[in-house]
């Protein structure tokens, strides 16, 4: 029999003694981000450095997304199942979104709605919170 | 699935969130429980049973079998 190690969950169902790795990963996202940012905008690096520039705020993005997994892990078995639901939802609805707005930009109908491949997370973000709301309201 | 979680908690005088510490898992999943809109896995059913000091098939049920009143004798027969 598996043992559940949590008790105290916030509203979005993650352990409130996983808060402080979250934080702390946010925070080093954040900064390496902007970091990123003023120094490519600033003066012109060379390859290599330009590389490892670009590379930092996504890495950093990975360890966040990592971090949150774990938050989930621990989470007990109802929270998981709602994080499931809400992933479950956001995948495909992501997929179908994507697919709706390339047909309707490729007939013009609606203006280009990424400006390049970083807003992509737009159209998986949105999908995820309306399946959570969702799979939180099921359960409550 | 149908279950007398609520009525057992209450009986001991226990709030949700005295149970869900003993069971170490949130309020949230003690009522989702109660409220039979979430049905526990094997290993959590165990757990509650366990703190109940109960039989698991004296608090869970299948999906139309009669849930006998308090202190009444269990069945699973289908009404």
């Amino acid at each position: 029999m598996s043992v559940e190690r949590n008790v105290e969950v916030d509203s979005c169902g993650v352990p409130r003694r996983e808060h402080r790795r979250i934080y702390i990963a946010s925070a080093a996202f954040i900064a390496l981000t902007f970091f990123s940012l003023a120094l490519l905008g600033r003066e012109a690096p060379g390859i290599p450095l330009r590389v490892v520039l670009a590379v930092l705020p996504p890495l950093a993005f990975a360890v966040l997304l990592a971090v949150m997994a774990r938050a989930i892990a621990r989470s007990d078995e109802l929270q998981r199942q709602i994080q499931l639901e809400a992933l479950g939802f956001a995948y495909p609805a992501a997929l179908v979104l994507a697919a709706l707005f390339g047909f309707l930009q490729r007939e013009g109908l609606v203006p280009h709605a990424l400006r390049d491949l970083r807003d992509v997370w737009l159209f998986l973000a949105w999908p995820y919170f309306i399946g959570l709301y969702v799979a939180r309201r099921k359960y409550r | 699935m149908k279950n007398r979680v609520r009525e057992l908690r209450t009986e001991r005088g226990w709030s949700q969130e005295q149970l869900a510490a003993r069971l170490n898992v949130s309020r949230q999943t003690v009522n989702a429980v109660e409220r039979e809109k979430y049905d526990p896995s094997l290993p959590l059913a165990f757990k509650i049973a366990q703190a109940f000091g109960r039989p698991i098939e004296e608090i869970f049920f299948p999906d139309g079998a009669h849930v006998p009143a308090r202190g009444a004798g269990r069945s699973l027969l289908p009404r």
